[in-house]
Parts: C-alpha cells; structure tokens; sequence
C-alpha cells in the first residue's frame, strides 16, 4: 500500500473546488522563488504581560507577514515541538516565536523557523529590558517598510551559536524580498548587537539629510521596541538539516565565475577581456593573410592591384606592427589588450 | 586683492566640500561586509566597551548610525532607475548571505502521457481563444463551460425510425456524458498513479461483453469472488465449482524455526535420496517406441474404428452392460455393441498384430476381455 506523502500530488487527488483555491495552494506548494517567510506568534498560557506585549511588537514589525494568536497555548518547544510544526505548517509559516512566563525561565521567547513542516532551528531567549513600541512616544514608520538590518559585535562572526542566531534575526526580521529599493524609502533600521553574553535589540526611523555631496547624511531616531536578550537554550540544526535547507535551486543560484573571469569594464563603459597567451616568436608569427600578401602574378599594374609583397616589419620591441590602412581587407575587430 | 578673495572663496568651497565628504564618511578599523540584497550590513569591529558602559544609547546610536551611514553609502553607489517620480535603486540580483528555504527545492515533474507523446511526434501546443464564432446561432461562443459550443440543452432530440421505444433519449445522454467524466477522472488519477509508480486496481481486462464465453465468465467470477474485503477467503463454493487455474500460493517456504528433528529427517530423506539413487524404469515409456515401430511397420491405418467408423475412445465405455454387470445403476446402453458377435470392424487388423503385452482391459478387438 503506498501513502502520498506529497502534497502536491495529493492537492491533485482532492482538487480544489474553486480556481481561487487551487491558487492558494499552489503558492504553499515548493517553488524556486519562495514566498515571503510567515512568522506566527504564540504565547503560553503562563505569558505575562511583557511576554505578550513584546510578541504584539514583533508581530507589527513583521507585518503583513504574521499572525498573532490569542488563544493560550501549552507548548514545550525544547520537550515536543510537534505542536509547532503542526502550527507552521497549518498556517504555511516558516516562522515561530512562542512566548511563556516561569519562575525558572522568567520572560521568555523561543524564536525558531521550519524546513519542510520539521523543525530547523530554534533559539530560547530571556529579555529583561524593554521598552514597547507605544513606549516610545515617536512616530512610527509605515507597515511593511524593508528595514536595513545592522550586526555588530565580534560573537556574531566568531561563535557559532550567534552565527545560526544571527541568520534567524534575519530571516525574522528582514522583510521581502525585493529587486529595488526606492533610496528615499529607507525608513527604518534594526540593529542587534552582541556583548557580554547578551543580545541588544535596538530599532530606529531613518532620516536621510542633506549634506554637501550627492550621499545624504544619515541621522537615526529611536522609534521601536528596546529590549536585551540573554540566550538561553537553543535547538540549532545538524550540519547536514542545514547544508540542505541552505540549498537553493539552480535557476536563482548565482552562475559560476567561469562565465565572467577576466572580463571588466572599464570608467568609460568599454569591457576589457584578458586573456592569458604563451610565449610566441613574433618572427614568426601567421598573421591574417590577405590578398595585399600575396606575391600577385597575375594582377598587372592595369588592375590597380598592390604589386609589392608585405613583409611583416618587425619593430625593436619585438613586436608585429599591423597596417592599420588595410582596414578594407580585414572585418572590424573588438579591441582586445594583449598583456603580457 | 581679487585674486586674494577668489582664493578664499575656492579655499572655503574646498573647505565646505571636505566638510560636507566628512560628515558621510565613516572610518572603521575593519570593513564592514554586506549584503545589499537583504540590506544587510555586519560589523566586526570590537565594541568600545567603555564608552557603552559610559553612555549605553548614546553609542549605540552612534554604532547604528554609523553602519547605517555605510550601507547608505554602498547602497547609493548601485544603479538606479527612474520608476513614478521616484528614484529606485536597482539591487543585485543573487543574495551574498544564504538563508535557509522554508521548503525544500521543487523537485521536475515527470511529463505525462500525453506530454511525452506530443514530445515525442513534435506536437505544439496552439493556443486557442476563449470565443469561437458559432455559424448555427451566428454569435461568438465559449469554447467550453456554460453556454459553450458545446453544450446541448435541446429540447428535442432526433431519433431514428427504428428507435427503441422504451429507450430514454435525454437520460442517455447524461449518462454518456457522466461517463465520459468518469473515465477522464479515471485516466486522470491513473495518470497521478503511474507518476507515482503505484499498483492500481484494474480489472484485470475483465470487460462486460453481451454474449460472455465460458472462459470470459470463468474470469469474472473468479474476480467477483476476490474482489471482497476479505479477498475471497469466504466466498461459497458450488459443488461442481473447480478451484481456477494457477490459483494458489506459487511458493512454498519453510517456517523459519521448527522441530529440530524434522529438519534433522529432512536433511537425512535428501541424502539417501541422493546416494541411494536408482533409475526409475518406465516399462510403458521404455516399450512404446518399439511397439510403435513394429506396429507401424506392419500397418499403415493404425486407427481402431468401430462400426459406425468413429475413432476408438478408451474413455467410451463401449460395454458398459459387460462391465457392470452386477451392479448396473446407470441405465441401460442402447448402443449395439451389447451384443456379442460384433467383431466385424477390427476383424481384418485381429491376426496381423501380435497381443500388446500391456494389460488391456479391452483386448486387441476393442472388445471386452475375459478374463
């Protein structure tokens, strides 16, 4: 007896009823582009006030990408995570971020993401510091702004586990993915940074100045939720789970350098080819034969034909000078630079 | 004196120019890396734990400044587009810091029947419009759906003269066309099926035909009967019913534990049989080419016929009276072999054959022996 373990070929066993349908769940379906990622918002039935607040706050940043649930949840992500899976994958988001309150584990925040309906990664932190978003009495930027996302500290390039964090501050916070930005609509900017154990979240409105050149002056205003995580205990993939949620399809991946090395482009717009050539006699180089080489014998003085037979003259330098008159006889070549 | 304010004014341009450069610029010990396609921006740089400790927002709005004031910088640099009044920057088109997919690479469906054949005979695909210019109504009609070209909502249909009374006309064609929608379904999931590489449930080629041979419903029976929850263990036999051909386990297996000593005998039974081996004679097999020379030689007609010159059948029961004397339950043959004296038919073969020297219960004349 085989089970479809396949959604979509199971999408295709039990049709959708309407057109309207079926589009939704091809888009649930693998593509090669993906989807923005969805973050679904939880919290337990012990959350506190904070807990739930924070959770409201990330879930308006991540706006219209979340969902928020109000009803309380009794998970244990570290014990069993299978409700968070079932949750993701009900609601085809990659995201989680599940919010409880204990005397052991005071203010706490499990962020995690998916691959493919199974747990990938997961990270718990503690926040002791923070300030909400209707904290900070400022106007906010618009919903759905891409935000410009800064990291700083050492541990974020040197420990693993603040590397694997760092990606999945990204993937939670980075907004869609987008082939242009428009420059006067950088508004908001998020940044973390990694000290003493600690991870500061700050968030800020943009504000582009003008200074005396063509760049603008940068100028920031704290705007969003302040809060300082601690890490706690964390659930990172296996090597080989994340080598593969990191693969990306052919069609996106970039192409290899082979098709672009040694070529440039210059200020003035021309591409400049190098091109690596062995040691040759320039005595005795076969340079394009044309007709004005050849010994004529037959072409007498009446036919206007050139009668004087062209020897290459070999210049000090060791170098073929080429008659650049006989522009006539030979098809327009690109330019190319031989370096030697 | 002019040139002397000329030179003050180009000196505070520069000036002005330096100053304006320097209020974008940003120095940092190590570069930062980015990632302009998430608008990504990673420092490295140690943090002046001092100065945190000091004034903790004050630096980091500096930091965050600062590192915004770079990717600004990288991000002005790109090329940019005029798009509605706004200026667009045009970002690169891979991404240089690799998340994590949510779901894993979309795997190439395998083409469809038809997809490998149309391949196959180089057959491209038209396109086709929606309206279709219908001559009968002279208007422009869906090519399919509702009120399509196809649809056939007629009130009247034509029928023949010689049509079956008794035959609904418009229920059959509902019905042809249910059934043209359950076999596309059908091919359709079979289609799903064979991508899947799955056993499907056919009927074994078992087709309704209006006059069904003996072999055709033999098959269908023995489907029907299968064809249970229970797969035919329960199924009712009839009396005369024979199990069908080729039916049963083709393979038998040992049990994988059991009595020591049955294993032990079996094992033994092989080699005895193996070392004790002795040539099986055949007496019948051994003589039945020699019988069949000499017979052969000596006649060329070998065909036993009785009077009414049909062929000896050793299954005929010739003389079934003589055979069942005693206890004749059967009735009676009525054929004319009962009596005694017809022996004309294999009179002429009686003396040229020697007597076979296996024992027949029918003597050489096709008649009973007595013995």
């Amino acid at each position: 007896m085989v089970v479809i373990k396949d959604k979509s070929v199971i999408n295709k066993i039990r049709k959708a009823k309407t057109r309207r349908g079926k589009r939704v769940l091809e888009s649930r379906e693998p593509l090669i582009v993906e989807n923005t990622k969805k973050a679904i918002f939880t919290r337990g039935s012990n959350a506190s006030q904070r807990c739930v607040q924070l959770l409201k706050d990330f879930c308006l940043l991540k706006k219209p990408n979340s969902v928020y649930f109000n009803r309380k949840e009794e998970w244990h992500p570290f014990d069993d995570w299978s409700p968070v899976e079932y949750m993701c994958g009900k609601n085809d988001a990659s995201l989680f971020a599940y919010a409880s309150h204990t005397k052991k584990r005071p203010n706490n925040v499990v962020i995690g993401r998916t691959f493919d309906d199974h747990l990938l990664d997961m990270v718990e932190l503690g926040f002791d510091d923070y300030r909400a978003l209707n904290e900070f009495k400022v106007p906010k930027t618009a919903i759905g702004t891409k935000p410009i996302v800064l990291f700083s500290g050492q541990p974020f390039d040197t420990e693993h586990d603040y590397q694997r964090l760092k990606s999945l501050l990204l993937d939670m916070f980075a907004g869609p993915q987008v082939d242009s930005i428009r420059l006067s609509g950088l508004e908001h900017a998020i940044q973390f940074v990694a000290t003493d154990g600690r991870v500061l979240m700050r968030s800020y409105k943009v504000a582009l100045k003008r200074s005396g050149t063509r760049l603008p002056r940068v100028e920031l205003e704290e705007m969003g939720p302040r809060v300082e995580f601690t890490l706690r205990r964390r659930h990172l993939a296996s090597q080989d789970l994340w080598k593969r949620a990191l693969r990306q399809p052919d069609a996106t991946r970039k192409k290899s350098s082979s098709a672009t090395k040694n070529v440039k482009r210059d200020a003035l717009g021309s591409t400049l080819g190098r091109i690596h050539m062995r040691r040759q006699d320039y005595r005795r180089l076969s340079l394009r034969k044309s007709r004005a080489f050849r010994k004529s014998s037959k072409e007498g003085i009446s036919s206007g034909a050139k009668k004087t037979s062209v020897v290459p003259v070999v210049d000090t330098n060791d170098r073929p000078v080429v008659d650049t008159n006989r522009s006539h006889d030979m098809p327009p070549k690109k330019r190319v630079r031989f370096e030697s | 004196m002019d040139n002397n304010f000329v030179e003050e004014l180009l000196q505070k341009a520069s000036e002005d120019e330096a100053k304006a450069t320097k209020s974008v610029t940003v120095d940092k010990q190590i570069p930062l890396t980015f990632d302009l396609k998430h608008l990504l921006a990673v420092d490295t740089n140690p943090l002046d734990i001092k100065a945190l400790k000091a004034n903790k927002e004050l630096y980091l709005r500096d930091l965050a400044r600062d590192n915004c004031q770079l990717i600004c910088n990288e991000l002005w640099k790109l090329e940019t587009k005029r798009v509605d009044e706004a200026v667009v920057a045009q970002l690169p088109k891979h991404f240089e810091y690799l998340l994590p997919r949510s779901k894993p690479i979309p795997k190439a469906k395998p083409p469809t029947k038809w997809e490998t054949y149309a391949k196959e005979k180089g057959i491209q695909k038209t396109k086709k419009d929606k309206l279709v210019w219908d001559e009968v109504s002279s208007s422009w009609k869906p090519r399919f759906g509702f009120r399509g070209i196809n649809q056939q909502n007629d009130w009247a249909i034509e029928v023949p003269d010689n049509a079956d009374p008794n035959v609904n006309y418009f229920d059959k064609r509902s019905d042809e066309k249910n059934e043209r929608i359950a076999k596309n379904e059908f091919q359709r999931l079979r289609n799903i099926g064979r991508s899947q590489k799955m056993k499907i449930a056919g009927n074994h080629g078992v087709m309704p035909h209006l006059n069904q041979s003996q072999e055709q419903l033999k098959k269908a029976s023995v489907l029907a009967k299968q064809s249970t929850a229970s797969v035919g263990r329960f199924a009712e036999k009839l009396a005369d019913e024979k199990a069908p051909k080729n039916s049963g386990k083709k393979r038998q297996f040992e049990p994988n534990f059991r009595d020591q000593g049955q294993e032990k005998d079996k094992s033994l039974k092989i080699i005895n049989d193996i070392m004790n081996k002795k040539p099986k004679l055949d007496i019948n097999k051994a003589i039945e080419p020699i019988v069949k020379n000499r017979m052969s030689k000596k006649s060329k007609t070998n065909d036993f016929k009785d009077k009414r010159g049909q062929k000896f059948d050793k299954k005929r029961k010739f003389d079934k009276k003589r055979e069942f004397d005693g206890n004749d339950d059967k009735p009676q043959n009525n054929r004319s072999f009962n009596k005694k004296g017809n022996n004309n038919s294999n009179n002429k073969q009686n003396n040229s054959k020697p007597p076979p020297k296996k024992s027949n219960k029918f003597g050489a004349n096709g008649k009973h022996r007595k013995k």
